[in-house]
């Protein structure tokens, strides 16, 4: 190595690219994402409410169904959490902290993410067994209800506990980013060290913190703003970021950083995953990755023909019809009971297997040593999911938009409608890729979950630390295959005693 | 109290453009001299080729000839291609046969419009479950 190579590469900067790294740091950098999807929203949740009640000819359900749930595991795995550095529920957000000044801090009892899961379980149940996604209605009452939550809980409290504790799709959005290429990081860390705000989790008063060598003149150039910069609303330090979990993408800490120290940094996909202690040994934060996997195989096991022979065998030995109440069972059973049951089953045998009992807390460790793994194969089985749905109605929002503008007198593009613009492939074609998706994930959560038993039990007994982990993804894999194989079936209006005929 | 103004008169406008929309406008009274109805078979509904069939009448029961039905139906999820089926002229004894494709498997809401030869039309919704298998 040269005498003058560094020690310390800073990984490549995204925000050095020409043009959208420079309109990103800008002040309101963030806005070039959050106007328009506010102003998606906003049409969203008008068409919701006054619109078609056709899910199939609503802004509302074809763009939050297929278009916003398609794109953002996209997102996800080929840049980083690009949905909620654009969230337009922060804007509402953002009033109620000015609005606010400094609340008071989120209940320590709740700073964790059961409410998070809790949340996930909830709207995953509520929209089966309200059918959300046949109703432009309630998808708009969804936005609301998201609109307000966001604002309320910022009024009241300080730390942002709506993105970091409740909402359900942004824990989706943190589980899945730690595959990402993108991560906050440091150009160099002694900056940090010597550092005496540390702008960018306490924010700044000034309205451009960084001093640009070419601003300096006779005139100041920090100008003291009452607005300031905001710091990390989810109280992030910089320098010891490890994971994307938690960290919204908001860039608040670049551009509060005075140092124009911090960075948004170029990383191999999941690295965070295949290092140790980059997430914290909690049983909530693993608990989400572990959950989400199962959560996206009940999903998906929502739409297929066999749901209807479960849920009839089910409301014949339970005696009731009532369909929230078997959904409930079948969603708590495979969403929650099931992943907590094999997940802490499969530590515990992978400790027994090994023969490493003799540390206190030994479950959790293991619990959480391999709760990493799971983030690939669940990430397979989301985009194969989602991926299906925007791949086969991507072009349909161009009919619906049309449509949309003819029904307020705007003919700009013509009076006819093509409502047979559908997808991009049909779903023969994508099954191919689904498959990818599916075979892709459970390769690589294989590889992640060798790579921690050896890291945690040595090469010697990896093999038997490692085998619950293979079992428990196969049996997840299989699982992903039989629902993918299935013809799909939307089920919804039909009544549940149609079933026992 | 400035802001107040604007938010004011953003959920006005709003409210003026909902009331402009013309999909916002109930669905039309159904003639009741014209007796739209389906005669679905007895068996379930599968994916695949399919004939529905219609009866169209006066309010005397006297069977209407000379018409023509088109049937749209959307799938309740978003993100799915409607298919389009109709027929025209009709039997003898006012009814009308519509091929038409079950696309997939699932809850369809079928929009059925009757348009006579007099220029009189009518519409019906109907919700159907399809079976996959």
């Amino acid at each position: 190595m040269s005498r003058h190579t560094p020690l310390y590469q800073p990984p490549l900067d995204a925000l050095r690219a020409p043009l959208i790294g420079r309109l990103l740091k800008r002040r309101h950098g963030r806005l070039l994402l959050q106007i328009p999807l506010f102003l998606a929203a906003v049409l969203l949740t008008y068409d919701g409410f006054t619109g078609e009640q056709i899910a199939s000819r609503n802004l509302a359900t074809v763009g939050a169904w297929v278009h916003y749930r398609g794109l953002v595991i996209l997102a996800l795995l080929l840049a980083g959490n690009l949905f909620c550095m654009g969230c337009p529920f922060t804007l509402p957000r953002t009033l109620a902290k000015r609005l606010a000044g400094s609340g008071k801090r989120f209940p320590r009892l709740l700073r964790n993410k059961w409410l998070a899961i809790g949340g996930l379980f909830l709207i995953f149940w509520l929209y089966e067994v309200t059918d959300m996604w046949a109703s432009p209605l309630l998808t708009a009452w969804l936005i609301v209800a998201y609109f307000a939550a966001s604002f309320v809980l910022e009024l009241i409290f300080t730390e942002s506990p709506f993105c970091k504790y409740i909402c359900p799709l942004g824990a989706f959005n943190f589980a899945y980013s730690t595959l990402s290429p993108l991560q906050i990081g440091v150009r160099n860390a002694k900056t940090c060290q010597t550092c005496v705000g540390k702008e960018c989790i306490n924010g700044s008063y000034s309205a451009q913190p960084v001093i640009l060598p070419a601003q300096i003149s006779e005139r100041p150039p920090i100008q003291h703003d009452r607005r300031g910069v905001l710091g990390c609303g989810t109280l992030l330090y910089a320098p010891q970021i490890k994971s994307n979990m938690d960290c919204t993408f908001c860039l608040d800490c670049v551009r509060a950083c005075p140092h124009d120290n911090v960075i948004l940094g170029v990383r191999s996909p999941a690295r965070e995953l295949r290092q140790p202690h980059t997430l914290p040994k909690r049983w909530d934060v693993n608990f989400l990755l572990v959950a989400l996997a199962f959560m996206g195989i009940v999903n998906a096991f929502g739409m297929v023909p066999p749901v209807y022979a479960l849920l009839r065998d089910l409301a014949l030995a339970l005696g009731t019809n009532a369909e929230w109440l078997l959904l409930l069972i079948v969603f708590f059973v495979g969403s929650l009971a099931l992943p907590a049951l094999l997940s802490i089953g499969a530590a515990w045998l992978a400790n027994l297997l090994a023969g490493k009992q003799q540390r206190p807390h030994l479950l959790r460790h293991t619990f959480a040593a391999f709760a990493p793994a799971f983030v690939p194969i669940g990430a397979g089985i989301w985009a194969a999911h989602y991926g299906f749905h925007f791949i086969i109605g991507a072009l349909t929002i161009i009919p619906v938009l049309h449509n949309f503008l003819l029904d307020h007198g705007i003919g700009l593009f013509g009076t006819q409608v093509n409502w047979q613009l559908g997808g991009v492939a049909n779903a023969e074609q994508f099954a191919i890729v689904q498959v990818i998706l599916l075979i892709g994930g459970y390769f690589a959560s294989m590889m992640l979950a060798r790579r921690i038993a050896v890291r945690e039990y040595g090469v010697a007994r990896s093999q038997l630390a490692f085998l619950p982990y293979a079992l428990l993804f196969l049996a997840l894999l299989l699982a992903a295959f039989f629902i993918f194989s299935q013809p799909m079936e939307m089920r919804g209006t039909a009544e549940l005693d149609g079933l026992f005929h | 109290m400035t802001h107040l103004l604007r938010a004011a008169l953003l959920i006005l406008c709003a409210l003026i453009l909902a009331s402009c929309r013309q999909s916002a406008q109930p669905m039309p009274t159904p003639d009741p001299d014209i007796q739209l109805e389906w005669l679905p078979a007895d068996k379930p509904f599968r994916v695949g080729l399919d004939a529905l069939i219609f009866s169209l009448k006066n309010a005397r029961s006297e069977p209407i000839r000379g018409a023509l039905i088109e049937v749209r139906g959307d799938m309740n999820h978003a993100g799915m291609v409607p298919v389009n089926g109709m027929a025209e002229g009709g039997t003898d004894d006012g009814r009308y046969v519509v091929p038409f494709e079950w696309t997939m498997g699932g809850d369809w809401i079928l929009t059925v419009r009757a348009t006579l030869p007099d220029g009189r039309s009518t519409q019906r919704r109907y919700e159907v479950q399809v079976r996959a298998q």
